[in-house]
Order: C-alpha cells, then structure tokens, then sequence
C-alpha cells in the first residue's frame, strides 16, 4: 500500500470518528472567511503514456516501444481559501501523488550475426516510480450555503511538476546462436519537468459542527510535460488527471 | 586445371527485499547476490543504508576495510564517494570493496562486495621470489624485478579462499593476471588483463556485399577476433609476407593479437579479411544449428584464419615456392586455415581469373570441414579415402552455402558448383556434372594414377555427385541410371545422412564401398528402413557405381 493511500484511510478514519451525530449538527450562522482543508484520494493519470525511440544496435537501429498505462496514484491535497467580497474567493492548493507504476516494453534488437533478423523482446517493468506535484492557484465561486452543505466551484492556473522514470533500454539475455532473446528488463532514468497547467474542480463540505466539516474534491488538472528522457529526446506527457478526495474541512 | 584445395594433416538473485529490522546483526542491506560466502550489496533505502553504514563503519574501524580512495562528486555538489577495500588479517581479499556515496557527511548509496567466512593462515608458505620462480618456470620466462606481486586473500569460484601472490605479467600480446597459491605454488586462477570488448560491426565482402562482422574493441582500434561465438575465431592478417606464413605454419613462431587484422572505424573494407572471418564464424554456425556440432572438434577449438600470405604483386617472385598461397586454400590442421590471395586481375590460370579465395562461403566451409574430419573420421589422405575426405568437404561446404544463402546462380547465391564465386568463370568443381571439369562422375572413370595422392581432389566427385543426386535427383550420365532425390526442400535429410556417416561411422581407410554402407546405415538410423531417404542415397550410390 501506497503512503497516500495509508494517509486516506487515516484522514477517513479521523474524519468519521471526529463526525458527531447529525442530530447534534449546527448550521452555520454566516458564511466564512477562511477555510483549510486536507483530503487523501486517488488521481487517475490523465491519459497512457506511449514512447517510441531507437538508436543504433548491431550496425542496425534497436527500436523500443513503451507503453506507460493509465492508472490511478494515491493523491494529498491540502488547500486553503480566502473569501475576498461577497461570493468569490481565491484559495491555493498543493497536491502530491507518488506511487509505482508499469511500463510495458517491447524491443526489436538487432541480430548481432546477420541483418534483418531481429529478436523481438516485451516485458514488463513494475517498479516505475512516478510522482507528480501540484500547485493549484483558484478563483473560487462559493454557492450560497444550503444548510450544512457548502459548495466551491473553483479553476485556475497550475503548476505541475512531475518526476517519472523513464525507460531509456531494455537488457536482454541472450545466448549463442543469438536467434532468440528474452526480455532481461528495462533500463531506465529518472527525470524531472515542469509546466504551467490548469485545474478546475468543485470542492463539497458538510459542515457537522459550525467550523468543521467533512468534504470532498473532484478537480480535473492538466499540463503538458516534456520529460527529458536522454540528450535529444523527450518524452510528451500529460500530467494530471481527475483528482477526487475526501477530508477535514475548517472554516473560520 | 583446378583447385587443389587440401588438408595438410589431418539470486540468484534472491532480491531479498529484507525489511527493516530493529535488530542490528546480521546483515541488512537488499542482497543482490548470495553465495560462497559472498554478499552483494546495494543498499539504496534509509534502512539498508542505515544497517550497512553501521557495518561499514565497524569494519573500518577494525581494519576490516580500509578506505582506498576519497573523492568529491565532480557532477553533483555535495557529495563524496568513499572506496573502501576488505582485508583479512592484513591481506587484501581480491574483488572484496565497497562504494560508499555520501551527502553532507551522510551516507546516500552503497554498493560493494563482501567476502565472509574466510578461514586462510595469512602467512605465505611460499615467498615472493619463490613464487616469482614457480610462474617463471610455468610460462617459460623471466619475469622482471618491476613486476611486484601482491598478497591476496583470492575467493575461488568453486568456494572457499586461498592465500595468492597475484602476478600482473604483460605476455606476447597479452596482459594476463595470475595468482599463484602462497600455500602449494599451483596457479589457481589466470585470466586476461587486457581491457577489450565484443563488437559488431560492418565489413563489406569481395564482391560488395554488406555483412555484419564480430570482432573485438581493444585500444582503440578493432580486431578480428570473434568472442561471441563459443570458440575463439581469429584471422590473421599475414600483410603479404610469405616467409613468415611458413614460418608460423611451421612452428617457428607464433602469432599475436598484433597479427590480427585491425580497423580503425570498424567498417572494414578489406574483403579478404572480412569474409574469412564472417564466413568461418557461418561455418561454425551450420555445423551447430545443424548437427549441434561444436566446431572443428566438437569442443570448440580456436579456428585460426590466415589471409593476405603473399601479396599479388608478387606473383612473380613467389609463385614457384609459395604457389599454394597464390592459387589454393588449405586446411594445415588444428584449426588453421590459409586462404590465397588470388592473382593479380590481368593474370589468368586455366583460362579463368583468381580472386582472394576466402571470398567464397563454399570454400571457406569446404576448409574448415577439413578439420571436422580431422577430429573425427581422420580419413587417410590418399586413394579413394582421401577422395572420401575432399567430398566430405565439397559437400559440406555446398551446404553451408546453401543454409545461408538463397539458391540460385551466380554471386553470392547457393549451388553446387565448388568456388564459383572466386574462380571465374566456372569454379572448381561441380557435384552436378562432374565432367564440366573433366572430374568423373562415376567409379568406372575413377583416376587410378599416383598424382593428386591418388586422386584425392579428381575422384571426390563420384560420391560428392551421389549427394547431389541423392537430393535433386536425376539421371548419371554415365551409367544411364536415374534416381529419386528426396528434394531441395528436404536436404537437411541428406546433410544428416552424409554428416552422420562421414563423422560417426566410418573408419579411417574407408573406401567408397564402405561410404556407401555407412550413409545407408545413417539414412537407417535417422529415417528408418526404407525411408525416402535411404532409397534415395542407395540409388544414388549405385547411379555413380558404387556398390
């Protein structure tokens, strides 16, 4: 398990224990001025990663096919707003996911005997670390409190950095007469990119006592990242993805 | 006139993603290779850093590792990296050390090899001069005063430790280590110093074709040294010196990796280099995917090529004494193979013009079976099993040709022409119609004079003309007698056949007769009785009339 997915299941955990009776609940008696908020959930990657590269193997060209699933990351958000006049407000927040992925490889390796007989090798790699951070700037429209319901529409700029190991070769096992191989694993290189995105989201509260409730996010992010896989090569990738959490809520 | 192409003589990895543990011994640390007392360590987590730097630091302070080296990180700030070497009792056991990365004084990686259980007295029975002797004597020369030997603790691949005075001697060519046991005098490990590595690269054949060529990368340059390939596959290059040719296949003097050839961008442009070398290692490649053969001896003999052994601007001077180096190739046994130059393009002999002779796979294959012979049947070089002994090799190397290059006519295509691709225009000698060369097709016109060795190169065709109708069939000529063939697509059939009977069944003196029996039996043995294979070998042996 994932050290997010522990923090989620803490946050729940605190959050159901620390949740009194709703009989005993209090509707607010005017709206806040601030609130914070931490919430652990999942983030679904924004769309599979493919890269396609080859360089020279064998007096021939190696070709390599990767294929980074789409799969869900443990997700900490932590954010806090400000509400500015009336209805709007600005608020800020930062999110991480880290976790370990899969990449998914396919090589063509030259014959290192006679041309145009190359051994085709897959595998797949699991222990693909990839982590992402964001830092989420917000406009936020607060819909006027409906009880103990509060509503957050919010959008902005982000900012997401993301780090991510990328497949750079594969080893193979091969043994005389070479006409065979079998996929030995992948070569790969961490590396680090940022860029400016945007996130968009709807952040819900239930309120069980006047400044403390439960909520919950759904925000969708994404920027476009260019991952500097070796010299002259670069691998696109969409950073972000559908952000949903639930957590604390503190409004004062 | 033809070819007298001869033989001169006959954990692992147990990734033990150990846990954190709160107990400090034993080791922690993810292990990547166990065993024979030997740990690998690279300890990459917080808790595999913390458990080993504290070993690490225990063992420095006992004199258990010695720090070898400090430097700062020249890419990253901030960083150091520790080397450390393991000691036992003060002597240093050979490949046990540590690489110790630090970040602001803490400990950010380790990677190393430990060495454990060592039990060895650490006082040398045999002293430095004495061990000195010991290896002079072994390798037949003084080793100088400069060379200063080292003690060491040398774990052995099969287990366990021996003390060793290891010896760093640079031979003819080489650089090997030596370790000569402090304890017995006996050399328990040796290997090559020399820092070399595999290469593939391009070579573009005599006739232009493009081909990928194993060698070695070493100083900077490459050599044809083949070390993918089980055996070692060296070509010489003998850079047009006749005298000395003769004198190495004399055992006069021996050749060093300085003979090799050599090329500097691995795109190599001599076709006489290139092609003895590519197509000796395609010779060891159809004698193992075929018959599961391992070389010339089924263990893996080093094959030695020699090319350029005269220059053909030359022919004049040495063409009386060194024919052979001109206009032949030859097979001069354990494993070497001397590949002629060919005669200049404005000299023609027989009416046909010679290239280098090693530009022919089927030449290069019809060699080197000559030491497959050597190492199995051994056939006596004269009178019919001699003439057994070259059609072996006609038919081997029509083979060869045929499992790597398409069928067909002309260059760089399979047929069953003898050298075609060299000797221009015709070849050699033809296992289709014999008589093209004036070499029979049939036992009734058998030479039975003394010259050739009674025939050794001329009769070859009447079995060698078997093999071929025993697979396209056809009619002989001579006798009238058609056969059934068991078909192009099926001649790995009739490979077998022949390689089984010519390797494994027949003696030394074998005749026709006794050739014929022995491929029956093996199309038998392979097929079974009466199998489309043993009729066609039968039929055929009789078309060429043998009986």
């Amino acid at each position: 398990m994932t050290p997010p997915a522990h923090l989620l299941i803490a946050v729940l955990a605190v959050s159901f224990l620390a949740a009194p009776s709703p009989a005993f609940a209090q509707a607010p008696s005017k709206p806040a001025r601030f609130t914070i908020g931490v919430s652990g959930g999942i983030q679904q990657a924004a769309e599979e990663v493919s890269d396609h590269f080859s360089f020279p193997k064998n007096v021939e060209t190696e070709t390599i096919d990767v294929k980074y699933p789409k799969q869900p990351w443990g997700l900490i958000d932590l954010g806090a707003s400000y509400r500015v006049w009336k209805s709007l407000g600005v608020g800020v927040a930062v999110t991480a996911t880290t976790g370990k992925g899969k990449a998914e490889v396919t090589a063509s390796v030259p014959h290192p005997f006679f041309f145009n007989q190359p051994r085709i090798v897959s595998g797949t790699d699991n222990d693909i670390a990839h982590s992402e951070t964001g830092v989420h700037l917000q406009l936020q429209y607060l819909v006027p409190a409906t009880g103990h319901l509060h509503f957050v529409l919010e959008g902005g700029p982000s900012w997401l950095t993301v780090d991510h190991e990328v497949v750079t070769d594969v080893t193979v096992t091969e043994s005389y007469p070479y006409d065979t191989a079998a996929f030995g694993g992948a070569v790969t290189k961490s590396t680090k990119a940022s860029a400016v995105g945007f996130n968009a989201g709807i952040d819900v509260t239930w309120l069980f006592v006047e400044s403390v409730g439960v909520g919950g996010i759904v925000r969708y992010t994404r920027a476009d990242i260019d991952l500097k896989a070796v010299e002259g090569r670069s691998l696109a990738m969409k950073a972000g993805g559908l952000q949903g959490g639930i957590g604390i809520r503190v409004l004062f | 006139m033809y070819l007298r192409i001869r033989a001169l003589s006959a954990s692992v990895v147990a990734i033990v993603a150990l846990t954190i543990s709160l107990v400090p011994q034993p080791i922690h640390g993810q292990v990547g290779e166990t065993g024979r007392g030997r740990t690998t360590i690279h300890a990459q987590t917080t808790a595999d850093r913390r458990s080993w730097t504290s070993r690490i630091d225990t063992m420095l302070r006992s004199g258990e590792l010695r720090l070898r080296q400090t430097r700062d990180d020249p890419l990253v700030p901030d960083r150091t990296h520790e080397r450390a070497d393991q000691y036992y009792r003060g002597v240093r056991v050979f490949g046990g050390d540590v690489a110790r990365q630090l970040r602001g004084g803490a400990t950010e990686s380790i990677f190393g090899t430990i060495y454990e259980g060592i039990d060895v007295d650490p006082s040398p029975a045999i002293d430095e001069d004495r061990a000195r002797e010991i290896l002079a004597t072994r390798l037949g020369h003084e080793i100088g005063d400069r060379i200063v030997p080292e003690l060491v603790v040398l774990p052995l691949d099969a287990g366990g430790y021996a003390l060793t005075w290891r010896f760093r001697v640079v031979e003819r060519g080489d650089t090997r280590q030596y370790f000569v046991d402090a304890r017995t005098g006996a050399t328990r490990l040796e290997y090559s110093d020399r820092k070399t590595q595999a290469a593939v690269g391009r070579a573009t054949g005599m006739l232009g074709d493009s081909k990928k060529i194993s060698v070695r990368a070493a100083s900077g340059q490459f050599q044809t040294r083949d070390d993918l390939r089980p055996p070692t596959i060296e070509t010489y290059d003998m850079k047009g010196d006749p005298v000395r040719t003769n004198n190495f296949l004399d055992g006069r003097i021996n050749l060093s990796s300085n003979d090799l050839a050599s090329d500097s961008d691995n795109d190599w442009t001599d076709g006489a280099v290139g092609d003895a070398h590519i197509y000796a290692g395609y010779t060891y490649d159809y004698y193992f995917k075929r018959f599961g053969r391992k070389g010339l001896n089924n263990a893996d003999i080093r094959m030695q090529n020699l090319v350029h052994p005269v220059r053909r601007s030359d022919v004049q001077i040495y063409i009386d004494d060194y024919e052979d180096f001109f206009v032949n190739a030859f097979y001069d046994g354990g494993g070497v193979m001397v590949f002629g130059e060919g005669l200049p393009p404005n000299v023609t002999l027989g009416g046909q013009t010679w290239d280098f002779l090693a530009g022919s796979l089927d030449v290069v294959g019809h060699e080197l079976s000559h030491g497959v012979t050597e190492y199995s049947a051994n056939l006596i070089y004269r009178n019919e099993s001699g003439a057994l002994n070259e059609a072996f090799s006609d038919i081997m190397g029509t083979s060869i040709e045929f499992f790597f290059q398409p069928a067909g006519s002309g260059p760089l295509h399979a047929d069953y022409v003898m050298g075609e691709d060299v000797v221009r225009p015709g070849g050699i000698r033809s296992l289709i119609d014999p008589g093209v060369f004036g070499d029979p097709d049939h036992y009734s016109k058998r030479f039975l004079g003394s010259a050739d060795n009674g025939g050794v190169h001329i009769n070859s065709t009447i079995p060698s003309h078997a093999f071929y109708l025993a697979i396209e069939g056809g009619t002989n000529r001579t006798s009238g007698i058609a056969v059934q063939g068991i078909g192009g697509a099926n001649r790995e059939q009739m490979e077998k056949v022949f390689y089984r009977a010519f390797t494994q069944l027949m003696p030394a003196n074998s005749t026709f007769s006794v050739a014929r029996a022995a491929t029956i039996q093996a199309a038998r043995d392979l097929y079974g009785a009466n199998s489309a294979a043993e009729r066609a070998v039968t039929a055929a042996w009789t078309a060429v009339g043998v009986n």
